[in-house]
């Protein structure tokens, strides 16, 4: 792309999240929803392909309807309640609609049909900034008005999301189609809590940031899009490998990796809500997506597969991709959990 | 207890800075320089336990299996320097740091007061034998089994970790130096079942009882020397030590809740006593002999009399040095004909008679001969599950016989007997395998003059 | 009188809808288009919002339809013929400025103030006078708005690039 459009892309991009983050009126939420949104199409497009053009009218359509149901919601709110406030959702039928919008935003259950082909449908790292990026700043607006979200449809959309995301996984190769249904698994997770704790649903955003961050750097270092070509980076970046399984493993979520810390913290204040048999059916189905990430962790760390070359040491170029801050983001990964008892401190 | 994490901790710096050359000869020195540091966990002050400070303890129930967690290391780096010594060196390093987190973690969680403490440990030993199965086995059949130990496992312990913190929303605290004063009795109700359930089948899954236990066939097979040892010694006994310490919450209703799984103990104990005599795999044979001593200690937990948990923390012990010394046979074998088939390693006491000896040994122990603790634990537990009901003694006779049995036919069909004429090339014994059968057999020997250290918190 | 100008205006108005959703060509659907923005103004105007029907009328049709003509028109015709010769465009051109500067005279015969457009925006009594509302708004629009007008300028602006950017390439 053009570096002047695409400097105006990225620019609007981030200020779009921005501006829904700091704003207390709907219209200027919706506004940065907006800009997000229609900056983000043609970095989609950029490679031109059918699927990257299918990819992105799929992501402006769901994005554009829900963002209409937004402005909806948010004009019925100003009707029977006269103010425009992002925190004072009182209007039952609005908040209801206004969930339903950031849901199909977030690519939750049952409106997460979109997020697989749209995340497939693009680069790598393209990819990553719809899956980690775009959800900041619904996740920000569901977490103000979060007080009169409607508790029956946010938990059934919750348990649906973690099984959408387990099973429908279980059936991928390709990993940015496996990096989509693990983001609506913990999309899940997130909304499970966010009407009892808030602010664990930030925690839990965090590390999930955190984890998916440090997947797609690892991904687009080794420039590989299927299990396939993962297979193969055991004899060109061989460290990558073990990093690989700390930070899959840590996503699905096994003690003693920071991966525990949300979901424990989560069960615990659903059981505090009395809350147990959804509690129960949410761990085990989260089990699902540890079976494919261990998939994922075969194919790269625990097994050899034949590669092209056998040598040991192999005449390497060095890629220009960089890897961000990947060293930082594995530590945490791996040794945040004996921290996280300060953060139930500061809670 | 920092003077036994941190030099544990210290063994991987000291692992991955060694070169080549030292690098078994350091890593396997100071750990058997670590052993004796666990002894010390043996002086049990106080009446009740040995309180080091608000996270970890050490009772007469945990601190036999401390010690043998930490005797175990050095022979699993004594055992694995073989099947090793073609890889490139660091794998090698990879794979005693693997072995190096486990023995902290297994550590650690014996040791730990907090339940939820003891469960975040019990599950965080599940990565390194996970990549020690996977990564370092020998047949392709090893990721089915990995898949199996890490599904079974977390599938029995989930419902665990929520009814954990339900009871911490109920009572206030999970530590075990507090709870004896804070329980109350379970109610008659569905939920409380449900809730002994949830408490119980992480463990059941551990041990494991029988209709749980198609993983552990599997993994003990399919992991590498090491992963078995401490498989069969001590991750076994993770089982037997958690439901011990969680049966304080579960009063009143375990009488009526152990039932089915007594029954199944009982005949699960028969059963894979009986399959050990049809068996061709010499590993699977020593992984189903496990299951079976397993009942035995399931059964005495669940009956829940003095004797009964005296039985079960001997047999413990003596069923992991035991069990890992015929693991360790097993692959002596193996790295020779690189065959577990048993038929293909005849008439051994020919070739290798000192290995012989071994044998004899490690079978004798199996079968629970006179005077050994592992007749001790079993003589407890038969005595206690008479008192429980009356027509137990058959059935544990019987078990008796099994085990003799199988016993018995896994010698004579190794040692005895013509030699194999497909076995070309048998190596001597290596001064290294016969250190390692020693080491194993001599606490074995040594603690049948003084039981009572292994005999558990109702001595 | 003024009902039956109003029906008849919507009457039109639900004609041009149909003409343009049988999807005929685009000429004229633009057509179509036309018609009924410039007679929803009317109907906007009739029920009181004179600030909005007039910037519709303008922007909407003004702008966008113009756009919309011209776009369509070098699509199917690029490099258009003559349109006549120059002598009648430019003798028409003075016949219609001159025209239009007779009915200026003609309406300034009358004595009251000029063209009394101050009605349409101020209200002034003795001590009081205030603003129509509508277009007291876009007075508003830049002032306590100027964050939302800057925002919308950039979201128009990027918009561009945007279409650039889709549209680029094929």
């Amino acid at each position: 792309m053009n570096p002047l459009a695409s400097i105006i892309m990225s620019s609007t991009l981030i200020s779009g999240t921005l501006i829904t983050l700091i704003s207390s009126h709907w219209l200027m939420a919706w506004m940065g929803l907006e800009m997000n949104m229609f900056a983000i199409i043609p970095m989609i497009m950029k490679n031109n392909s059918p699927r990257a053009i299918e990819a992105a009218t799929k992501y402006f359509l769901i994005q554009a309807s829900a963002s209409m149901l937004l402005l909806m919601a948010a004009s019925l709110n100003f009707m029977y309640s006269g103010q425009w406030t992002l925190t004072e959702m009182n209007v039952s039928m609005a908040s209801l609609i206004m969930l339903i919008a950031m849901l199909m935003k977030l690519g939750m259950a049952p409106f997460h049909f979109w997020v697989p082909e749209v995340t497939q449908g693009t680069v790598l790292l393209t990819s990553l900034i719809i899956l980690t990026w775009q959800k900041l700043a619904p996740l920000a607006i569901l977490f103000q008005i979060a007080p009169s979200i409607n508790v029956n449809i946010i938990l059934t959309t919750a348990i649906l999301s973690i099984l959408i995301g387990g099973w429908g996984g279980l059936n991928q190769t390709q990993l940015r189609k496996i990096m989509a249904y693990s983001s609506i698994a913990h999309m899940g997770w997130m909304a499970a809590v966010m009407i009892y704790n808030p602010t664990l649903m930030l925690l839990n955003l965090l590390l999930y940031l955190i984890f998916t961050f440090s997947a797609f750097t690892i991904l687009i270092k080794c420039s590989s899009t299927s299990t396939s070509m993962l297979t193969m980076t055991w004899n060109s970046y061989p460290l990558m490998v073990s990093v690989l399984l700390i930070i899959l493993l840590s996503m699905g979520g096994l003690p003693p990796l920071t991966g525990f810390v949300p979901k424990w913290l989560i069960i615990y204040e659903l059981i505090k809500n009395t809350n147990i048999a959804m509690t129960l059916t949410m761990s085990i189905l989260a089990l699902l997506n540890l079976f494919f990430y261990l998939r994922l962790i075969y194919a790269s760390s625990l097994t050899l597969f034949p590669t092209s070359s056998n040598l040991k040491f192999k005449w390497k170029i060095n890629t220009p991709n960089k890897m961000y801050f990947l060293p930082t983001m594995v530590s945490i990964s791996l040794l945040f959990l004996p921290v996280s008892p300060m953060i139930l401190m500061l809670n | 207890m920092l003077k036994l994490i941190i030099p544990t901790l210290m063994l991987i710096p000291l692992a991955w800075l060694s070169n080549s050359k030292n690098l078994w000869i350091n890593t396997l020195m100071y750990s058997f320089m670590l052993t004796p540091i666990s002894l010390l966990l043996l002086n049990q002050t106080s009446d009740t336990s040995l309180n080091m400070s608000i996270l970890f303890f050490s009772d007469p129930l945990s601190t036999p299996l401390i010690i043998l967690t930490s005797w175990l290391l050095p022979l699993m780096l004594l055992a694995s320097q073989s099947h090793m010594s073609k890889e490139s060196e660091t794998r090698k390093k990879y794979y005693i740091t693997m072995l190096i987190v486990l023995q902290l973690f297994l550590f650690l969680t014996f040791s730990a007061t907090e339940m939820m403490l003891f469960y975040i440990l019990f599950e965080s030993t599940l990565i390194p034998t996970l990549i020690i199965i996977t990564r370092w086995g020998n047949q392709t059949e090893r990721l089915n089994a990995g898949v199996y130990f890490l599904f079974y496992t977390l599938m029995g312990s989930l419902p665990l970790l929520i009814v954990l913190i339900y009871i911490y929303n109920n009572l206030g605290t999970l530590n075990l130096l507090i709870l004896p004063y804070y329980i109350m009795p379970l109610p008659f109700l569905w939920s409380s079942k449900l809730l002994w359930l949830a408490c119980m089948m992480a463990f059941m899954v551990k041990m494991p009882l029988y209709g749980l236990h198609l993983w552990l066939p599997k993994a003990h097979v399919e992991a590498p020397i090491a992963g078995s040892m401490v498989l069969a010694a001590i991750l076994l006994k993770l089982g037997g030590y958690g439901m011990m310490r969680i049966t304080i919450f579960l009063d009143p209703i375990t009488l009526n809740m152990s039932y089915p799984f007594l029954m199944l103990s009982l005949w699960g104990m028969l059963m894979t006593s009986s399959i050990c005599l049809r068996q061709a795999d010499l590993k699977s044979l020593i992984a189903y002999s496990s299951v079976s001593h397993m009942a035995l200690v399931i059964v005495a937990i669940l009956i829940q009399t003095p004797w009964s948990f005296m039985g079960a923390s001997t047999l413990m012990i003596a069923h992991g040095l035991t069990s890992s010394m015929l693991f360790t046979l097993a692959n002596t074998n193996y790295e020779r004909t690189h065959s577990r088939t048993m038929i293909l390693a005849r008439g051994l006491q020919t070739m290798l008679p000192v290995m012989a000896s071994w044998w004899i040994l490690a079978s004798l122990t199996n079968l629970a001969l006179p005077p050994t603790i592992n007749l001790i634990g079993e003589l407890l537990i038969i005595s206690s599950s008479f008192s429980w009901s009356n027509i137990t003694m058959l059935l544990m006779g019987l078990n008796m016989l099994l085990t003799a049995s199988y016993t018995l036919y896994m010698l004579i069909m190794t040692q005895r007997g013509n030699v194999n004429p497909h076995i070309k090339f048998v190596l001597p014994s290596f001064t290294r395998e016969n250190t390692l059968m020693a080491l194993h057999m001599l606490p074995l020997l040594l603690l049948t003059l003084n039981p009572k250290i292994i005999m558990g918190p109702t001595f | 009188m003024v009902k039956f100008i109003l029906f008849m205006m919507s009457v039109l108005f639900v004609v041009s809808f149909v003409g343009f959703s049988c999807k005929p060509s685009p000429i004229y659907g633009g057509l179509g288009l036309i018609i009924g923005g410039g007679v929803g103004c009317g109907v906007v105007l009739y029920f009181g919002g004179a600030f909005l029907g007039l910037m519709v009328f303008l922007v909407y049709l003004g702008g966008m339809l113009v756009v919309f003509g011209y776009t369509t028109a070098m699509a199917t015709e690029e490099f258009p013929e003559i349109w006549m010769s120059s002598t009648t465009v430019m003798g028409s051109l003075c016949l219609g400025l001159l025209a239009e500067g007779l009915i200026v005279v003609y309406l300034k015969g009358g004595d009251e103030k000029m063209w009394g457009a101050e009605s349409l925006v101020m209200f002034s009594g003795e001590e009081v006078g205030f603003i129509r509302e509508d277009y007291l708004a876009g007075s508003i629009l830049y002032s306590g708005g100027n964050w939302m007008l800057l925002l919308s300028g950039w979201c128009l602006f990027v918009s561009v690039f945007i279409v650039m950017e889709i549209t680029r390439g094929r």
